[in-house]
């Protein structure tokens, strides 16, 4: 079974921006063009290094901040600054990852498949953490006790590294979460967590707040267990 | 890490600070190509010795004073220092830049000093602007008898091309790589025909982290030392951001790890010149994969 792989909030990541996207042992510069649509590439510019996530989007192209060299969506060096007539050779290219953006989380590769009932409510993103704690430190507090909000809630789990705090199907609350976890290498895991509600409502600030302070207390918990 | 026991980076002198910055009577420690050393001052005379790992010193090691510095150098028979005329030139006068430390490899270091490209990008609005950005051709010489690689005939627009400049104007550089540590070039000063003389002076603590040194000869009346320093801290600050997202830290020297365009020939000579030498340390082992540090 695939595991989702999530590497951010939607909102970590504005039109023409970039930012530094981890999973594991890979680097990735998430970028997003003027459309709103997003772009994944290796974060290394091949002509001289450079991590790519320091450079800048503009004109819906990738731009390494040492020497300008201008990457397209689909990774091909179009424009060499220091050779403004020249036409970039082929070779020059950056690989490029598949990115999908579902439920409020841009996931590398497929989202998960949602239970019927989330992939029906609304996704508000509220924090994302990055704890200095294994991925399976980190998935049991998510799926734990402690991270029950509100006692009318319940764990579901969509895969290992995802899951929901719900409402019972027959209860009145109409409201919950949904967490995506990310293997962010050299130890650390990143808890992304978004506000569930159904379609017509919005979020309550309090129902936010409090998902963010139980972010923040399983962050204390987890770093502060022994190792 | 230990001492290395490449050759190429042990013949040649390497700086380990500003004379200024060795006290009288205070044991200076610092470490070079891996090896701890201490620098002790007596009056102008300086002894250099390794240090063990009780920091106890032994082995000597040569020692000189020039060009503002002091240098050093492991082995018996040195690579001759780099010949520098401007500095017996008695209408400039020399600031140093103090040293700053940078995760890096020296050569990493030499080719941003060695690149223009980066100007209009790096140093937006003092080196360089868009949409300015293109390299015209100039001339690269490898001088092997003097392991000198001479970049010539270079030209580059630039808005502030230093403190004393007040609008943009095309810049002449010449750039000397003199080995694997030391770069000097000379541009266009304000003076009608004259060139400024600057000194990028790399110590490198190990093969991924430095200290970098250097010099500004300057003919500019009008410009203060302190002037001068914070135009030189400005624009190294900017490239000290640069120089530390670089993957991996020690250079590769075949293509298919980095793909240069012809604005780069002073990196390819300097790439070539190290490839022929076989330097060893600061270099990226040559089976390691692309992206393999990602």
């Amino acid at each position: 079974m695939t595991v989702s792989q999530a590497l951010a909030l939607s909102n970590a990541v504005e039109c023409n921006q970039v930012i530094l996207a981890r999973a594991s042992e890979l680097e990735m510069a998430l970028w997003r063009d003027s459309t709103g649509a997003l772009h994944a590439n290796q974060n290394r510019c091949p002509h001289r290094g450079m991590r790519l996530h320091f450079g800048f989007v503009r004109d819906d192209r990738l731009n390494c901040l040492y020497h300008g060299w201008s990457y397209d969506n689909q990774g091909r060096c179009k424009y060499i600054p220091a050779h403004p007539s020249h036409t970039p050779s082929n070779v020059i290219f950056l690989q490029t990852h598949g990115v999908q953006e579902a439920h409020g989380v841009i996931w590398k590769g497929q989202p998960p498949a949602m239970p019927e009932r989330v992939a029906a409510m609304r996704s508000t993103p509220v924090r994302s953490v990055y704890v200095a704690a294994a991925l399976a430190r980190v998935r049991d507090a998510m799926s734990a006790a402690l991270f029950s909000v509100a006692d009318a809630l319940q764990h579901v789990g969509i895969d290992d590294n995802a899951g929901c705090w719900l409402p019972a199907a027959s209860g009145t609350v109409q409201y919950g979460c949904l967490y995506a976890l990310q293997d962010a290498g050299e130890g650390k895991t990143g808890i992304h967590l978004a506000a569930l509600t159904s379609p017509e409502a919005t979020a309550s600030p309090d129902w936010l707040l409090a998902l963010s302070a139980q972010l923040q207390a399983v962050q204390l918990d987890v770093e502060g267990a022994a190792p | 890490m230990t001492k290395t026991t490449d050759p190429i980076a042990l013949r040649e002198w390497i700086v380990i600070g500003a004379i200024t910055d060795v006290q009288q009577g205070v044991p200076y420690r610092t470490q070079v190509l891996g090896q701890e050393i201490v620098c002790l001052r007596d009056g102008d005379a300086f002894e250099v010795r390794e240090a063990g790992s009780d920091l106890q010193p032994q082995r000597q090691v040569q020692v000189r004073t020039r060009y503002g510095h002091v240098w050093i150098c492991f082995a018996e028979v040195p690579r001759p220092m780099i010949e520098v005329r401007e500095f017996d030139d008695p209408r400039r006068r020399m600031i140093t830049w103090g040293g700053v430390y940078v995760r890096t490899s020296p050569q990493r270091l030499v080719e941003n000093f060695l690149d223009m490209g980066h100007f209009p990008f790096v140093h937006t609005g003092i080196l360089g602007a868009e949409p300015v950005t293109e390299i015209r051709d100039y001339k690269v010489e490898v001088r092997a008898e003097d392991a000198e690689i001479r970049a010539t005939e270079c030209m580059f627009y630039q808005p502030r091309a230093s403190m004393a400049a007040d609008i943009g104007r095309d810049t002449s550089y010449i750039y000397r790589t003199s080995g694997p540590f030391v770069v000097v070039l000379y541009k266009t000063a304000e003076e009608e025909g004259e060139f400024d003389n600057i000194g990028m002076l790399v110590q490198p603590l190990d093969e991924e982290h430095c200290r970098v040194f250097g010099y500004t000869l300057l003919l500019e009346a009008d410009t203060t030392d302190t002037e001068a320093l914070h135009f030189q801290q400005t624009v190294f600050l900017q490239d000290r951001l640069i120089l530390e997202q670089q993957t991996p830290r020690r250079i590769p020297l075949y293509e298919k790890n980095e793909i240069p365009a012809r604005a780069d020939a002073a990196s390819i000579g300097y790439r070539r010149w190290l490839r022929a030498v076989g330097m060893q340390f600061g270099v990226l082992p040559q089976q390691a994969k692309e992206g393999a540090s990602q």
